[in-house]
C-alpha cells in the first residue's frame, strides 16, 4: 500500500499540475470516504466529473416526474433520486404530502406493478435491469446517460490529462469501447478498492509521463474486452440511443436512452401533463460547474450554509454517496489543503 | 396516509403543493446536524433556571441535601416496530434507563405513555407490554405512573411510546476533558440499525438489536471515566461530535480500531450506506484519562469483548471543533450525520 | 456511480439466485450471467447479477471483513 503512494509520488515529482478526472461517482466516494486526497502529492488534481447520475439529471426531467406524481401516478425511483429536489419540490416531499412515490433497491420490486412508472436514471450499468422492466411491460421515464459523449465533451472544453474511467460500466459495456473514443488523452479503468484506484492513478500518471494515449484496463477481473453480451443485447432490443440533456453541460447528441416502444414511454404517454413544466436552475446553484470538474464545491458561496444534505439546493448535494457536495459535505474536504 | 388509489389518469384533484421551508421534515428527527438546529431554535426562549445539561442526556438539579436529581424523556417510533433482538417497547425502556445512567445517575423510576392507533393489533401490544416489564423486573426500575390515548386510525402509525425517568447521584457524571484523555466505545457499533435497516429492505441476516440496558456496565466503570454517551440515532458519527463541540476539543480516531460486526459491515457495503451513522440502542461511548483506560477497557470486556480505546483528545480546537478519523489511507473528517439514511443504489 | 459487491451463490432457482454477501443474504436476479452454479462468485448491482468473479477476487474485497470477523468470533466466545 505505500509502496504505491511513493511510487505515486516518486513519477508525479517532475510532472507539474496533472488534472486526472473520474467520471464515476463511486471512484469519487472511495476517494472521499478513504481521504485519498489527503495522500496524493499536491500537483496531483483529481476532479470529480459528470459521473453522479442524479446530479447531471436534468431539472426538467426530474419537474416532469413530480408533476406525473402530484397528479397521481404511482411512480418509483431509486433511493438518492426521491430528495432532489425540483423547482418546487421534491419526490420526498411529494411523497409527504400523499403521492405514491415508491423508493426501491431493485426493478424486481415493481417488476409486477404494471399501473407504476419507473423513473430510470443512471449509467450503462443500471440501463439493463431498466431494460428487463420494459420488457416485462411496465412504463418508464427515462433519463438514462451514456458516459462517453460527455466524456468527448469535456475533453474539448476544460484541461484534462487523463481519465479513470468507471469500473462497473465497463463491466458491462467492455473495455474496447474506450478505445474507440477519439479522446486525446490516456485512460485507465479502474476498481472501486482504494488501492485499486492508486494503482489505477499510477498507471494513468505514467501513460501521461509518457505521453502515451493508451487505454489500460485495471480491473480485469470483472472488466472483459466486449462487456456482458446478454445485457447488450437486452438494452439493445428495448432502448435506443436520443439526445439527452446533461445538467450543468446541456443537450449531448445520442447521449440518454429511451424506450423503443412509444407505449412504455412515460415521455410519450404523459405528455400532455407535462405543458405545465417550467423548470428553472436560478437559484444561484453552481451543480453545473461543479458536474464539470470546473470549481469546487467549497467554492460555491451557499455550500453547508444554505445548502446542505437535507435542504439541497441542487442535485449534487443529494447523493450522500455520489454526489461532489455531498461527499465534501459529508467527509469535509482535503485536510492538508 | 391517504393514497389516490384509484386515480391512474390524472384526471383526479392535484395534490396540494404547497411546500415550503416552513414544514418540518423527516430529516430533522434524524438525530444530525438538522435536529440540533431545530431543536435549538424552538426552545431558545425557555427559562432553565437552575437545572444543568438540559440539552444534553438528561437535566440534573442539585438538592438542597446536595445530592443531585436527574430527569429525562424520550418518545420512541420505530419502523418496525418488532425487529430481531427486540421491539419497540425494549428500546422505549432501555433508552431511557441508558440516559440516566450515561449522566452518572441511579434510576429511581420511570413513566410510560401511551399513543395507539385505532385497530392495533392486541397481542402486539401485549408483547410491547411484556418486553417493557421484563426489562423493568430485570433492572429493578419499576415504571411508576403513565398514560394512555387511542387516536384515530391514519393519525399515528401504530403506535408511539414515551417514556420519561427520574434518577438520583451524589454527583453528575461530567469531568473536564483533558489533551491526551483516550475514547472508548463500549463495544461493536451499528447493529441495532442494520437490524431495523436488513429488516426494511428484505435483506436475510442473523444481526441481532443492540438494544440492551446499561446500568451494571455504566456502574462498573463510573469511578474511572469523565464522560459517557449512550450511541443512539445518528450513530457513533453523532454522538462523537456531541462529546467534541461540547468540550471545544478536536478527537481523532481511528478506523481499524473502531469494533464494527462482519455481516453489519457487509450490509453497510450493500446498502452504500456509512456505518458511524448507524444508530446503536445498547452501546456508549466514554472518555477516560490515558491511566484509567486500559482499567477501564478490561473492564467493559467482561461485558462485551468488542470494547475498544478507539482514539483520543488530540488538541484545543480552534473554533470549530473537529473529529478526525484515520483511515487504512488518509485522514477525513467525521462530521455530523445528516439527512435521512438512503440505501445507495446506484 | 454503480455500487456493486461481490457475493456466493447459496441457492438456484431457474432466474433468481439466493446470494450470500459476508453473511448477509438476499435474491438477486441471474440472467444475465450465463452457466452459473451454487459456490460461484457473482458481482451483483442494484439486485442483478452483472458478472462472474473469480473467487479469490471476491475473497479479497472481503479480506477486510474477514480480519473484523475474528473481533467477531472473539466477542461470541466473551459474551
Amino acid at each position: 500500500m505505500d509502496e504505491i503512494i511513493l511510487k505515486i509520488n516518486e513519477i508525479s515529482k517532475d510532472m507539474g499540475e496533472v488534472r486526472i478526472m473520474e467520471v464515476c461517482g463511486g471512484h469519487t466516494n472511495t476517494i472521499m470516504k478513504y481521504g485519498i486526497r489527503d495522500i496524493l502529492p499536491k500537483n496531483i488534481k483529481l476532479i470529480s466529473g459528470p459521473g453522479c447520475p442524479v446530479c447531471v439529471t436534468s431539472q426538467y426531467d426530474i419537474d416532469c416526474m413530480i408533476e406525473l406524481a402530484i397528479k397521481g401516478i404511482k411512480v418509483a425511483t431509486y433511493g438518492d433520486m426521491t430528495n432532489v429536489p425540483g423547482s418546487k419540490m421534491s419526490l420526498k416531499d411529494a411523497q409527504e404530502l400523499g403521492a405514491d412515490v415508491k423508493t426501491i433497491y431493485s426493478v424486481d420490486q415493481i417488476i409486477n406493478d404494471k399501473e407504476r412508472v419507473f423513473f430510470a436514471v443512471g449509467f450503462e450499468t443500471t440501463t439493463p435491469m431498466t431494460a428487463v422492466l420494459l420488457s416485462k411491460g411496465i412504463k418508464v421515464f427515462c433519463a438514462h446517460k451514456v458516459i462517453p459523449p460527455a466524456m468527448r465533451v469535456l475533453t474539448k472544453e476544460m484541461k484534462i490529462d487523463g481519465f479513470i474511467d468507471p469500473g462497473h460500466v465497463s463491466t458491462i459495456i467492455g473495455s474496447e469501447i474506450w478505445k474507440n473514443l477519439d479522446i486525446p488523452v490516456p485512460q485507465v479503468i479502474s476498481s472501486f478498492k482504494p488501492e485499486g484506484l492508486l494503482k489505477a492513478t499510477y498507471e494513468l500518471l505514467k501513460l501521461i509521463k509518457e505521453n502515451r494515449i493508451e487505454v489500460l484496463n485495471e480491473y480485469p477481473e470483472v472488466v472483459f474486452p466486449q462487456g456482458n453480451l446478454v445485457a447488450k443485447k437486452l438494452i439493445e432490443n428495448n432502448l435506443k440511443f436520443v439526445d439527452a440533456e446533461w445538467r450543468g453541460i446541456g443537450i449531448i447528441p445520442n447521449s440518454g436512452l429511451a424506450p423503443i416502444n412509444p407505449e412504455l414511454d412515460a415521455r410519450i404517454i404523459y405528455k400532455d401533463l407535462f405543458n405545465d413544466v417550467k423548470s428553472s436552475e436560478n437559484n444561484g446553484c453552481r451543480c453545473g460547474e461543479i458536474v464539470r470538474g470546473l470549481i469546487e464545491p467549497v467554492q460555491c458561496k451557499f455550500f453547508g450554509k444554505e445548502c446542505t444534505p437535507s435542504s439541497p439546493m441542487g442535485a449534487c448535494m443529494v447523493s450522500e454517496s455520489e454526489g461532489a457536495c455531498a461527499i465534501a459535505y459529508k467527509y469535509g474536504k482535503s485536510l492538508s489543503a | 396516509m391517504e393514497k389516490n388509489e384509484d386515480c391512474l389518469t390524472g384526471q383526479c384533484p392535484p395534490i396540494n403543493q404547497d411546500t415550503n421551508s416552513r414544514r418540518v421534515k423527516l430529516s430533522e428527527g434524524s438525530g444530525g446536524k438538522e435536529m440540533q438546529m431545530l431543536i435549538s431554535s424552538l426552545i431558545k426562549d425557555f427559562d432553565r433556571s437552575s437545572w444543568k445539561n438540559s440539552l444534553d442526556d438528561s437535566a440534573n438539579f442539585q438538592l438542597p441535601s446536595g445530592d443531585f436529581i436527574f430527569i429525562t424523556t424520550d418518545s420512541y417510533v420505530v419502523t418496525p416496530q418488532f425487529f430481531p433482538g427486540g421491539d419497540i417497547g425494549k428500546i422505549a425502556v432501555c433508552g431511557t434507563i441508558n440516559d440516566l445512567v450515561v449522566s452518572g445517575a441511579d434510576p429511581l423510576g420511570l413513566s410510560l405513555s401511551l399513543v395507539i392507533e385505532e385497530g392495533f393489533d392486541k397481542d402486539k401490544l401485549e408483547k410491547i407490554m411484556k418486553s417493557i416489564s421484563s426489562i423493568s423486573s430485570q433492572t429493578k426500575i419499576p415504571i411508576v405512573t403513565g398514560d394512555t390515548k387511542v387516536m384515530e386510525k391514519g393519525s399515528v402509525d401504530g403506535i408511539i411510546i414515551n417514556t420519561s425517568g427520574v434518577g438520583i447521584s451524589k454527583l453528575p457524571l461530567d469531568l473536564p476533558l483533558e489533551i491526551g484523555d483516550k475514547i472508548i466505545v463500549s463495544g461493536s457499533i451499528g447493529e441495532h440499525g442494520a437490524a431495523l435497516l436488513s429488516k426494511r429492505y428484505e435483506l436475510e441476516s442473523s444481526i441481532i438489536s443492540d438494544s440492551k440496558p446499561l446500568i451494571d456496565e455504566l456502574k462498573s466503570i463510573r469511578h474511572l471515566i469523565k464522560k459517557a454517551k449512550d450511541i443512539t440515532r445518528g450513530g457513533l458519527a453523532s454522538v462523537i461530535n456531541e462529546i467534541a463541540q461540547n468540550s471545544k476539543k478536536d478527537f481523532l480516531i481511528e478506523e481499524k480500531l473502531i469494533p464494527v460486526k462482519k455481516e453489519v459491515q457487509a450490509l453497510t457495503d450493500i446498502l452504500g450506506i456509512e456505518v458511524y451513522n448507524l444508530a446503536c440502542e445498547g452501546r456508549f461511548i466514554c472518555i477516560a484519562s490515558k491511566e484509567n483506560s486500559t482499567q477501564v477497557i478490561s473492564i467493559l470486556k467482561k461485558y462485551n469483548e468488542t470494547a475498544s480505546i478507539i482514539g483520543e483528545i488530540i488538541s484545543e480546537s480552534e473554533g470549530n471543533p473537529y473529529v478526525t478519523i484515520q483511515t487504512r489511507f488518509g485522514k477525513k473528517i467525521l462530521s455530523m450525520p445528516s439527512g435521512n439514511i438512503v440505501p445507495r443504489i446506484c | 456511480m454503480c455500487l456493486a459487491i461481490p457475493g456466493k451463490i447459496i441457492e438456484i432457482k431457474e432466474k433468481k439466485a439466493i446470494v450470500d454477501f459476508g453473511g448477509i443474504k438476499r435474491e438477486a436476479d441471474i440472467s444475465f450471467v450465463e452457466d452459473l452454479h451454487i459456490n460461484d462468485f457473482v458481482l451483483v448491482h442494484v439486485g442483478f447479477a452483472i458478472q462472474k468473479v473469480e473467487e479469490e477476487v471476491a475473497r479479497e474485497t472481503y479480506r477486510l471483513l474477514a480480519e473484523i470477523e475474528i473481533q467477531d468470533e472473539l466477542a461470541k466466545n466473551g459474551v
